[in-house]
């Protein structure tokens, strides 16, 4: 009974289908599935095919996002039921390009793989100022502000942001990770970002790297 | 006064379209409905990565109305105004049709008409150097004197700065203007050093928004090819048409494209080929493009000389050169940097592939993919239009041949692919000289591409 609502909360994640994955997983609660379970076998698993599948381009960008979205339904419903350590959200994230930059898939890559591994994501779109990277990470209370750009006329605003958050107090508050076609490593060091990944599958474990440490105090990079 | 009333007429219709949201355009509309097309012209499964040039010209024509199809459906999508432009067949067929066959840009004996090709043509392309690889700004003038040193660069677009006078450029800022004022005159002063006066330039290269196109573009002599790039593919928004209605003020060439990406919104390479032939084909209508071309890389490495990558660009070039005659653009993305085997490799396999299957026109190298500062020299220029030119004639069986030999080669090391060295590194900055192995080392890759049947037309400079 509880393999055969797992196996089916699984298709329905590779589905992205949030309201069969809200109904399956109070279904497998009720029934008495242990919440960790149903985090791995209904929503992991299910995220390890997609990705697979993604990089041999069986699936595709939307379904990835579509999953990320209800791997988020999933989590909101288990995590009560989870014991006060394990039902700890990752952390929360802001997420968007720099200003005058209106590209969205690369930053969209890296809110969705975030997202499905246990991060609570806003998604402040394209064109961000300084002023809403800071205004919203506060309104919110995000541990972790992600700027991404693919120009480097827009790369100096992840410069600014820092310099404001240093030259207001807050840098202590937030973590900062950068990336983004033209951003490398020594420049991300250069301008006193926590951390810097080269690909969207890489921001994952540098943000989980970074949760564990205070904001400003080390630099991380991950090269994969 | 017809062009700017097209404009218009794009700005009233995304003034009063419904309102649809970004999100939903992204992630709903555009993916299910270009699924719905491939599947409606039994597209599914077309791609052949196995032989990555297509020869099947019928399959061809199966995606170019596929392509129309989707374009009816669709229209693009204005951010600024949350809306859809759409576009009735009535006024597709009617602009479509009017599309210009070919251009004339330069002066005197820099003078170079752009005209239409089809698969297998043997009338050489144009060839157009560099993209806006970013350079420290006191590199930007030897760097484009060495490039259009070479007669086998017909004009001008790249590189492109990120400093002004020592200052940031920041985006959106009136840095920008002046960036746009600051490249005419170092383009200029290089163009006048390489003995080239007169040469047209595809404009401007050194702003991200319109600031930039705004401040400068109406201080070159005209005709000129005006950068109006979309924000993305099946996307049209402000920024793209303040820059048209000058464009069009001054009578010059509009280029208008944005890159479609297998794996991204638009789905896997059958439906991506067709949401680039859709994005081409809009653009008559909405933006009045003379030149469309949408590229489609590989969202997995964000080149597109691999297999899929190949394979989706060649086929969707095809489409549009057999059953139009558009001009047709689409750049190569390389992402191995200057002085690899494996730049010179993507090069082969991507303007083989782009040349046999018709393209007009293309701007190239993305040496390091484009994003390592510096990382360009004159040499894969000259590379690429040698390719590019010396590709013309050959048979889509003989390029799909060439690239079957070629792409083995690199493909494993398309997802962490080397970076190169710089400029700086690799040339004598003040005599403009490259080093002895690289100069040794891109003969050798000249012969190499003539012992695959490609002709390899000579650089002028160093053969």
């Amino acid at each position: 009974m509880s393999e055969e609502i797992l196996k089916k909360l699984a298709e329905a994640m590779y589905e992205g289908d949030s309201d069969l994955v809200e109904t399956l997983t109070k279904e497998a609660l009720d029934a008495g599935v242990a919440p960790g379970d149903i985090i791995e076998k209904g929503g992991v698993s299910a995220l390890d095919r997609l990705g697979k599948d993604f990089s041999e381009l069986v699936v595709f960008l939307p379904q990835l996002m579509l999953a990320g979205h209800a791997m988020n339904k999933l989590l909101q419903i288990v995590r009560p039921h989870l014991s006060e350590k394990e039902g700890a959200s990752r952390g929360k994230i802001i997420i968007g390009t720099a200003k005058g930059d209106f590209h969205d898939i690369g930053k969209s890559l890296v809110a969705t793989q975030l997202e499905v591994s246990g991060f609570e994501v806003i998604d402040i779109g394209t064109n961000v100022s300084t002023n809403e990277f800071i205004q919203k990470a506060e309104e919110t209370g995000a541990d972790i502000i992600a700027m991404s750009s693919l120009l480097t006329t827009s790369q100096y605003y992840m410069e600014d942001c820092i310099k404001r958050l240093n030259d207001e107090g807050k840098r202590g508050t937030y973590r900062v990770v950068v990336g983004g076609g033209p951003i490398r490593q020594n420049y991300a060091e250069k301008i006193g970002a926590d951390g810097y990944a080269r690909t969207a599958y890489g921001s994952v474990s540098l943000c989980k790297e970074l949760m564990k440490k205070t904001p400003d105090t080390e630099f991380i990079a991950i090269d994969a | 006064m017809d062009a700017h009333k097209k404009i218009l007429r794009t700005l009233d219709k995304a003034r009063t379209a419904p309102r649809v949201t970004e999100k939903e355009w992204d992630q709903i509309i555009v993916p299910n409905t270009a699924a719905e097309v491939v599947k409606a012209h039994g597209l599914t499964k077309t791609c052949d990565p196995v032989n990555p040039v297509n020869t099947d010209l019928e399959l061809a024509d199966k995606f170019f109305k596929a392509g129309w199809d989707l374009a009816l459906r669709l229209g693009f999508f204005c951010p600024d105004t949350e809306s859809v432009v759409k576009v009735d067949e009535e006024e597709l067929h009617r602009e479509f049709c009017k599309a210009p066959a070919s251009f004339t840009v330069g002066k005197n004996n820099e003078v170079v008409t752009v005209s239409a090709r089809k698969p297998s043509d043997g009338k050489p392309p144009v060839y157009v150097a560099p993209l806006s690889i970013q350079m420290d700004e006191e590199l930007y003038v030897p760097l484009a004197e060495g490039i259009v040193s070479s007669r086998l660069v017909d004009m001008q677009e790249g590189p492109s700065i990120d400093t002004v006078m020592g200052r940031p450029l920041l985006a959106d800022t009136p840095y920008e203007t002046f960036a746009g004022i600051y490249e005419y005159h170092l383009r200029k002063e290089a163009q006048w050093r390489a003995g080239r006066v007169g040469m047209a330039s595809a404009l401007v290269s050194s702003s991200s928004t319109h600031f930039g196109f705004l401040g400068a573009f109406h201080l070159y002599e005209q005709p000129q090819i005006a950068l109006c790039l979309n924000p993305a593919s099946l996307k049209v928004n402000y920024t793209t048409l303040h820059k048209c209605f000058v464009a069009n003020e001054l009578n010059a060439f509009i280029r208008s494209e944005s890159p479609t990406m297998i794996g991204g919104y638009t789905g896997g390479p059958e439906a991506t080929a067709i949401c680039s032939i859709a994005t081409d084909i809009l653009q008559f209508p909405i933006t009045g493009a003379h030149l469309p071309g949408s590229p489609s890389y590989d969202i997995r490495y964000a080149g597109n000389c691999g297999r899929h990558g190949i394979w989706t660009q060649s086929i969707a070039t095809q489409a549009v050169t057999r059953n139009s005659n558009i001009l047709q653009m689409k750049t190569i993305n390389q992402v191995a940097g200057p002085f690899t085997k494996m730049f010179f490799l993507e090069t082969i396999s991507g303007m083989t592939a782009a040349s046999a299957s018709g393209q007009t026109f293309t701007i190239s190298p993305r040496s390091a993919g484009g994003s390592v500062k510096n990382h360009l020299t004159p040499l894969e220029c000259w590379y690429n239009a040698a390719v590019f030119k010396g590709a013309a004639g050959i048979s889509l069986a003989k390029a799909n041949e060439i690239v079957k030999e070629v792409i083995p080669q690199f493909e494993d090391d398309l997802y962490n692919p080397p970076k190169g060295r710089s400029f700086q590194d690799l040339y004598d900055i003040k005599t403009l000289t490259p080093c002895e192995e690289y100069v040794k080392f891109y003969l050798e890759m000249r012969e190499y591409a003539k012992s695959l049947g490609i002709t390899m037309p000579g650089d002028g400079v160093l053969c």
